[in-house]
């Protein structure tokens, strides 16, 4: 995959989650879920569907659960951003923030912070 | 539950995905489930159900796609390893299937074959079982005996019994627990809806308490409720009844109901199931009397013996008993006997018994046939991988190794067959039990349960051993290297295997011609059946019955039952119309003693019993019965006054054979009220009892213009089908009295059909049996001939290079395929001829080794197994030898 390609909204919101810690598919919906006020909901085929090609694309990869992690039931598979992967969200953020620019720019809305 | 279909949605996924994130997904679907909840909304959850199938489903689409994707590149190493890893019974499998998939054609005749077999043998055995081996629905059934009457003196062999010896051996015998009778009749139910006629069932309590059930609601009559004065106005409530009138509800108990006009008050609801706590409506007290009736055999006795208390020694008890009454009641009691029938034979008489039993030999036989075919189809397969068997063992594969997995392949087929077979036996019990064959009781709760599921599981796992042993056994293990040199060649040089298949070729069409065989019997009974001279007519005709209130008294009653057989035979549809005292052709008529009054009596013999009815004048128009004799009566001729009589041909025969009956006095009622008659005329005979028994004796006495009875039965001749003019009939009875309950209506037709419906209904039985085995049979003929034929074709050749004739070629092959067949018609026709006589209770008109039947089966095998022959060795006439030799 090419950084200057767009990424699909879910996968830029699965790496945004990602970015700071490694983490399980659930968790992984809970946190998009609940930074999107419950818009971008991930159903489970869409999610594994996703983290899948993500994983062929090199965005993420599969980690070993940490030693402290404690779950009901099972081992789930965790996944930890790649360098790559780092890159590519950055560079939709970036793309998002010059639309943000734009629209602050033409007085819409407060720049980020002010409000 | 949700989670669970969740699940069973996963399961769309390749099986490596599901391995990897299923359980995950799971957890994540109801986290995401909750949370929708969380959410609210009315129409939220639903939405999210859809949301969360919809999705799963695209993911697995998916991940299949994925999975077609890959495996094109990668499948070889891939099931290589796959099956290094897994355990050896999975690998056999994964093989057999890989085998199954190679040949699919020859896969789908096997699966269709074991289908077919199973699906019918199961089917017929699932009716087998609910109708022969189910036990009955009362506790104890063991010990429960139908009581009945003989009297040989009369040629009654089993009869009902009468109120006066019911309650004579009721209060003297000691070996019985209880014992009660039933009488069916009928009532009018009034109230909330529409007048309704129902069956009713008079019982004594010893009736209901030896059947030893528990109501299902309320309670059921206590002992002394047939006592005058304490039985009167209950009512005990069937549960068909229940639940279709009173849409089963508990609240009934205790309410009243209104019967021929008077209240009754409900006590309880019996459980449903048959025989009899179905077959009545309503059950009331049959109400003890004090001077019961000694001459009228109308009931039907049902004891429970005392525990440890055998059959025999009831029989002993109870026969003492009639022993007694004899002496003390000669004029009525002469002869009288008593039996007893243990509870195993209630529900089906001998005759169906042994038609069941037949069936499922033929259908077995059927299984056999088919299974014999798989088994050859299985040992072609085998021979032509004879060659990579040797080689994998020379490579090292145990014979064992070898021998599980032609078992494991045999038995899969035999799975994949039974579940087919399952689902091919539910299909035909539900075309069945849709067909309700009149003859057959309880076929309506015949279902596909445990018992029968164990059949089949059984029925399976022997066919799969069955056709996988002989394959497994001719394994190639013996002589490695002969194996190898010939085995590649894929020929038939094999000597013991073609004679195993000859073998089977001779079973089969043995098999097709014993079971073609019995349906030839049971198709020419069937015709002898209908086409005896049943004396009367049947088309255009029906029979209704007309209940009027006895309330009505006696001017009144007169007059409606005029007004109605007046109006009827107004009708421009209708030729003829008239009444009659008892219905012609149901069972249950009134019956007397009958001589000659110009005859000595002879000492000691029986007197001779005829069926006696009154009629109106149209009567003998009305049912087609041709007067031979004499006059019919007219409406100028009154019962009685004087007594005047039309008796049947065979009772004309009886009394003056040779001589002419007209004017001529018999004495009705011999030996009890011995009434001269004056013989006016004599009519046609009439098979009442069935097609296949003989025309009962018959007396018609006139009625003058119209009955007094309360219960109108009515025979109508129409001028076009009776079906289409029921309508108008119904019109015109409410025109007459809209109060009038019509019932029982049924076209003279219908009740012939109705007759015959078992009969029928096991020779198509048999027939289909019979065809398939034989169409089996002859893919089998073929099969071989081809076989051997195209094995054959390099030496065809050399002789049609020497100079051999096309024809004579042909004539040889084809001969040398009916030698198997001819082997196999000769065993068949033996086995036929000692097997039919099980059968010979089951024909009518035809002895089981009736030579027309056997020579047309015969003929039709030879004809049809020629031509089965003549197919694949059509071939040789086109045959060019130079390319004959050069198939080698």
């Amino acid at each position: 995959m090419v950084l200057d390609d767009r990424l699909p909204p879910h996968w830029f919101q699965i790496l945004l989650t990602l970015a700071d810690r490694d983490l399980h598919g659930l968790a992984i919906t809970k946190d998009v879920f609940d930074r999107t006020d419950g818009q971008l909901h991930l159903w489970p085929g869409k999610l594994y569907g996703a983290l899948k090609k993500m994983v062929d694309a090199g965005l993420v990869v599969e980690t070993d659960a940490p030693g402290a992690f404690e779950s009901g039931g099972g081992r789930p598979r965790f996944y930890r951003i790649t360098a790559y992967g780092r890159r590519a969200c950055a560079a939709e953020a970036s793309r998002l923030a010059r639309y943000v620019d734009v629209a602050h720019s033409k007085r819409l809305i407060k720049r980020p912070g002010s409000a | 539950m949700l989670l669970a279909v969740y699940r069973l949605i996963l399961r769309l996924c390749p099986a490596a995905v599901r391995r990897d994130c299923g359980s995950e997904m799971e957890a994540l679907f109801a986290e995401c489930l909750a949370r929708e909840r969380r959410r609210g909304g009315r129409w939220r959850w639903p939405w999210a159900c859809a949301r969360g199938v919809i999705d799963v489903v695209a993911f697995a689409a998916r991940a299949r796609w994925d999975q077609i994707r890959s495996d094109s590149r990668e499948t070889r190493q891939a099931s290589v390893r796959s099956m290094r890893r897994s355990p050896v019974i999975l690998r056999d499998i994964r093989g057999a299937l890989r085998l199954m998939r190679a040949q699919p054609i020859m896969s789908c005749a096997i699966v269709l074959m074991l289908t077919l077999g199973v699906g019918s043998t199961t089917a017929i055995f699932s009716v087998v079982y609910g109708v022969l081996l189910k036990p009955l629905p009362f506790p104890e059934a063991d010990r429960l005996v139908q009581v009945s009457g003989s009297l040989p003196s009369r040629g009654w062999t089993s009869t009902s019994l009468t109120e006066a010896n019911f309650w004579d051996l009721h209060d003297q015998n000691s070996t019985l627990e209880s014992f009660g009778i039933l009488a069916f009749g009928s009532f009018t139910l009034t109230g909330s809806e529409a007048p309704e006629r129902i069956s009713a069932a008079r019982v004594t309590t010893g009736f209901l308490r030896s059947l030893g059930i528990r109501p299902v609601a309320g309670r059921l009559f206590e002992n002394g409720e047939d006592a005058p004065g304490r039985g009167e106005g209950l009512v005990v409530l069937s549960h068909r009844f229940w639940t279709r009138r009173f849409a089963a509800d508990p609240g009934i108990v205790g309410r009243s109901i209104v019967l021929d006009g008077r209240p009754y008050s409900v006590l309880g609801v019996l459980p449903p199931g048959s025989p009899w706590l179905d077959s009545g409506d309503a059950f009331v007290p049959f109400l003890r009397r004090p001077n019961p009736n000694r001459g009228s055999f109308e009931y039907l006795g049902v004891a429970r013996l005392k525990p440890h208390v055998t059959s025999e020694a009831a029989l002993g008890d109870l026969s003492a008993i009639a022993k007694r009454l004899e002496a003390a009641y000669p004029a009525t009691n002469t002869g009288m006997g008593v039996i007893l029938e243990p509870s195993r034979s209630w529900v089906a008489n001998d005759q169906l018994r042994r038609t069941l039993w037949v069936l499922l030999g033929a259908v077995l036989l059927l299984l056999l046939v088919a299974c014999i075919n798989v088994t050859s189809l299985l040992l072609v397969r085998a021979t032509s991988r004879a060659r990579e068997q040797a080689v994998r063992a020379a490579l090292g594969a145990t014979r064992s190794d070898l021998v599980r997995e032609r078992l494991t392949e045999s038995l899969l087929y035999a799975a994949i067959g039974a579940a087919g077979g399952w689902f091919l036996a539910s299909r035909l019990l539900a075309a069945l039990v849709a067909l309700r064959p009149a003859g057959i009781p309880r076929v309506a709760e015949v279902t596909l349960n445990g018992w029968v599921l164990t059949f089949a599981v059984l029925a399976a796992l022997v066919v799969g051993l069955l056709t996988g042993l002989v394959p497994a056994l001719r394994a190639p293990i013996g002589n490695v290297v002969t194996a190898l040199r010939t085995g590649g060649r894929g020929s038939a040089g094999d000597r013991g295997q073609s004679r195993l298949r000859r073998l089977f070729v001779a079973t089969q069409v043995a098999v097709a011609l014993v079971l073609l065989v019995g349906a030839g019997l049971l198709v020419r009974s069937l015709v002898g059946v209908l086409s005896v001279d049943r004396g009367f007519q049947s088309e255009n005709r029906l029979v209704l019955t007309v209940s009027v209130p006895s309330s009505y008294g006696s001017p009144r009653l007169t007059q409606t039952n005029q007004a109605i057989i007046d109006r009827l035979a107004a009708l421009p549809d209708v030729t003829a119309a008239a009444a009659v005292s008892s219905r012609p052709l149901s069972s249950g008529s009134t019956g007397l003693g009958i001589a000659a009054a110009d005859k000595p009596d002879t000492p000691g013999a029986p007197v001779p019993w005829a069926t006696w009815r009154v009629i109106t004048p149209d009567y003998f128009k009305a049912m087609g019965l041709p007067v031979l004799a004499g006059r019919p009566f007219t409406s100028q001729d009154i019962i009685a006054k004087p007594w005047r009589a039309v008796i049947s041909k065979r009772t004309a025969q009886l009394l003056w054979p040779g001589e002419n009956p007209i004017g001529k006095t018999a004495i009705l009622w011999k030996g009890q009220s011995n009434r001269p008659t004056e013989i006016v005329g004599v009519v046609a005979d009439m098979r009442e009892r069935g097609l296949e028994n003989d025309p009962t004796l018959a007396v018609y006495f006139p009625a003058g213009g119209a009955m007094d009875a309360t219960t109108l039965q009515l025979v109508v001749h129409a001028n076009r089908p009776a079906a289409s003019v029921i309508q108008s009939l119904r019109a015109v009875i409410t025109a007459v009295d809209p109060s009038l309950p019509v019932s029982n209506i049924r076209t003279l037709d219908e009740i012939v059909t109705a007759s015959v419906a078992t009969r029928r209904m096991t020779m198509w039985l048999l027939l289909a049996f019979a065809s398939l085995a034989l169409v089996l049979a002859l893919a089998g003929v073929y099969g071989v001939l081809a076989y051997s034929i195209s094995a054959r074709t390099a030496e065809i050749g050399v002789r049609l290079a020497l100079g051999a004739e096309h024809r004579r070629v042909l004539r040889t092959m084809v001969a040398h395929g009916m030698v198997p067949v001819a082997a196999g018609a000769a065993t068949g026709l033996a086995i036929a001829l000692v097997v039919s006589r099980l059968m010979s209770t089951m024909l009518f008109g035809i002895r089981p080794h009736d030579p027309a039947t056997y020579a047309a089966v015969l003929g039709a095998i030879a004809a049809v197994a020629a031509l089965a022959c003549y197919l694949p060795a059509r071939r040789i006439l086109r045959l060019d030898p130079s390319i004959a030799l050069r198939t080698e």
